[in-house]
């Protein structure tokens, strides 16, 4: 897996490795075929050198050797000599045309303007010289000499021609050139422009000529020789860096084309192959993230389905405990409200049990004030708390109308159901009232036991009870009247009944008690204001 | 009788009884009556009692806390004012409905012990209590 896997990598890199093994070959061939070209280019240039330093040299020795003949066969006068010699010397590179004897001394120059030292010189005084005349005449042949000094300043050569008569030798005619004139002349064409040419005679160099641009390294340079008539000279051309460098810029370009070409295929594939990489990447990326998104909105869902369901949860928990909590407090409330009644009620139970307590106390003090003995003092006394007990039962059970309290504390002195006839008005009394109404008609009662209508049978008592006056002036009047009793006398002294049954009543309910002593019976006439005596004006 | 005992610390003392129950009202009366008081007058309500003292002051007053027609509270910082000394008698266990000020003073429960009350208003009115 992971061999193919580096196999593949490599893939994109093949391309441009074959483009550049490619190049590779072609690169190679066109070098070698620049190489020709080049070795050509430079074998023509060398020819083409070597051939005009041949033919420039050889023509001139043609013109000596046709200026010889003339010699050989005319023995001309000077003069006539030297008008030849002349059209010989107009020539830029020629120094001089003379005629050495055959002892090889100079006998005529021309122009003699310039070579005024070479007249009569003995030329046998220096080697080559010498050497190149002895050889044209022992040879009979014409010959170039080695580079020399001129006499005359510069260096140059000679040709020599062998001048026979009649098969004696007659001297030389020779031809002395500069070699930088001639060689400058020949050479001075356009192709010389890219080369530089060095040319030896043998060891030495007598010739350099330079281009303006620069010139390669020496390797680039080749060698060939000039045979001048057994004399050799070697040529040595140079090209110009520029030239050598634009020599190869075929396979140059070539190799920079298809290296760049290689490079381009080669980025071109890493790129197309790691886009290829990338969208494959990013597909199963995207691939990924969809499902991770899928995955994440499903547990979201979830999640928040779970949270929905939480929230109801809680808030049906919250509202449920909410109801047991407002439950909770109402029953405190109420327990709490029930327990402030009961201790109200005890309270109240409390003040009343002592009231009464002070009241019976004092009942007992006023009763024994006005007792003239124990025996009377313990009835009155007990008839007095059984009347306070019937009207505190009463008052427990309910609402007391009037008409019931006067049954109450006034039947159980009734002798006889006839003796008492009650008519009332539907009248419910307040508590207060009850008490100081119920303890005046049991005084009143107790009276008629003792002196009145209920101290006899045939005694009779009417009470008649009725609502009286307007809005304001709401009065209750009760009318007590005894009939059947025996005579009444105008009481001699005023009881703690009367004393309860006026006072009583004037102090606690704004009330009067008026008392008719009639002799056929007593009557009481009660006249009390209804707002403090009415709980509710109308009753059953 | 008991009344009788009592002797005549409280002579010539005017006393005002403020107390709704007529029985008990009237009982406080006479034996004070028998005490030597000069003069008792008794009031169900504060405005009859205030109506009374205005004609009249009085040494010393008992006054019953719970009363028909409103509290004694008034009444009893007139009579603070007027520097005259009295006693509470109720029937209550505790003293709820009075204000802060008024709870200093002297207290009795009903049933009230007459010795008590005597040697109260006694006490009250500068006068040496016996033994």
């Amino acid at each position: 897996m992971a061999r193919a896997g580096t196999i593949v990598r490599w893939l994109p890199f093949v391309p441009g490795l074959a483009v550049l093994a490619l190049t590779g070959v072609v690169w190679t061939r066109l070098r070698l075929q620049d190489q020709a070209l080049f070795a050509g280019r430079l074998e023509i240039e060398q020819i083409t050198t070597r051939d005009s330093i041949a033919s420039a040299i050889e023509s001139r020795v043609r013109s000596l050797m046709r200026l010889a003949r003339v010699f050989e066969m005319e023995q001309p006068a000077r003069r006539t000599w030297e008008i030849e010699a002349a059209m010989l010397a107009s020539d830029e590179a020629c120094q001089a045309i003379e005629w050495v004897d055959p002892s090889l001394h100079v006998r005529w120059v021309v122009p003699l303007q310039g070579n005024e030292a070479a007249r009569d010189l003995d030329l046998g005084f220096e080697p080559r010289r010498r050497a190149a005349l002895e050889s044209a005449r022992d040879r009979n042949a014409v010959v170039i000499s080695r580079t020399i000094e001129l006499v005359q300043g510069k260096q140059g050569f000679f040709v020599a021609v062998p001048v026979y008569d009649a098969g004696a030798f007659a001297g030389v005619i020779l031809g002395v050139f500069r070699i930088s004139d001639l060689l400058g002349a020949v050479l001075a064409k356009p192709a010389t422009y890219d080369y530089a040419i060095d040319i030896y005679d043998g060891a030495d160099l007598i010739y350099q000529h330079r281009p303006a641009a620069a010139i390669a390294d020496a390797d680039w340079g080749s060698s060939t020789e000039v045979d001048l008539r057994g004399l050799r000279w070697r040529v040595r051309l140079t090209p110009s860096r520029a030239l050598a460098r634009w020599s190869f810029a075929t396979s140059t370009l070539a190799l920079a084309a298809g290296a760049l070409t290689a490079l381009l295929i080669t980025a071109l594939g890493r790129f197309a192959w790691t886009a290829h990489v990338r969208a494959g990447e990013a597909e199963a990326a995207a691939a990924a993230l969809g499902t991770e998104m899928v995955e994440r909105r499903r547990a979201e869902a979830a999640l928040q389905q779970g949270r929905d369901e939480l929230e109801v949860r809680v808030s049906d928990r919250t509202a449920s405990l909410r109801a047991a909590n407002v439950q909770l407090e109402r029953e405190i409330e109420q327990r709490e409200s029930a327990q402030e009644a009961l201790r109200l009620l005890v309270r109240e139970l409390d003040h009343r049990v002592k009231n009464t307590l002070a009241t019976v106390q004092a009942v007992a003090q006023q009763t024994l004030a006005i007792s003239g003995s124990l025996p009377e003092f313990a009835a009155a006394f007990d008839g007095r708390l059984a009347a306070l007990a019937r009207i505190h039962r009463a008052l427990a059970e309910e609402r007391l109308s009037l008409a019931k309290l006067i049954e109450i504390t006034v039947s159980p002195y009734s002798s006889t159901v006839d003796g008492l006839v009650i008519d009332s008005a539907p009248v419910l009394l307040t508590p207060r009232a009850v008490r100081a109404l119920g303890m005046a008609l049991h005084e009143l009662a107790t009276n008629a036991a003792k002196y009145g209508a209920f101290s006899v049978a045939s005694g009779r008592v009417e009470i008649v009870a009725v609502a009286l006056g307007g809005d304001d002036d709401r009065r209750l009047c009760i009318d007590w009247r005894e009939s059947g009793g025996p005579p009444v006398a105008s009481p001699v002294r005023r009881g703690l009944g009367s004393t309860l049954i006026d006072d009583a009543l004037r102090y606690e309910l704004g009330s009067r008690a008026v008392a008719d002593y009639a002799t056929h019976g007593v009557h009481w006439q009660l006249i009390v204001p209804m707002r403090d005596v009415v709980e509710e004006a109308h009753a059953d | 009788m008991p009344i009788e005992s009592a002797p005549g610390l409280l002579r010539g003392a005017r006393i005002l009884i403020v107390e709704d129950d007529f029985i008990v009202a009237q009982s406080l009366e006479f034996l004070l009556s028998t005490c030597g008081c000069e003069v008792v007058v008794i009031a169900p309500t504060a405005a009859d009692a205030l109506g009374l003292i205005e004609k009249r002051p009085c040494d010393a007053a008992i006054l019953d806390i719970h009363l028909r027609g409103g509290s004694v509270a008034g009444l009893a910082e007139v009579l603070v004012e007027r520097r005259t000394p009295f006693v509470f008698v109720t029937g209550y266990a505790d003293l709820d409905m009075l204000p802060e000020s008024l709870r200093g003073h002297p207290r009795l429960d009903k049933p009230v012990v007459t010795e008590t009350l005597i040697a109260t208003l006694a006490t009250m009115l500068g006068r040496a209590a016996p033994g």
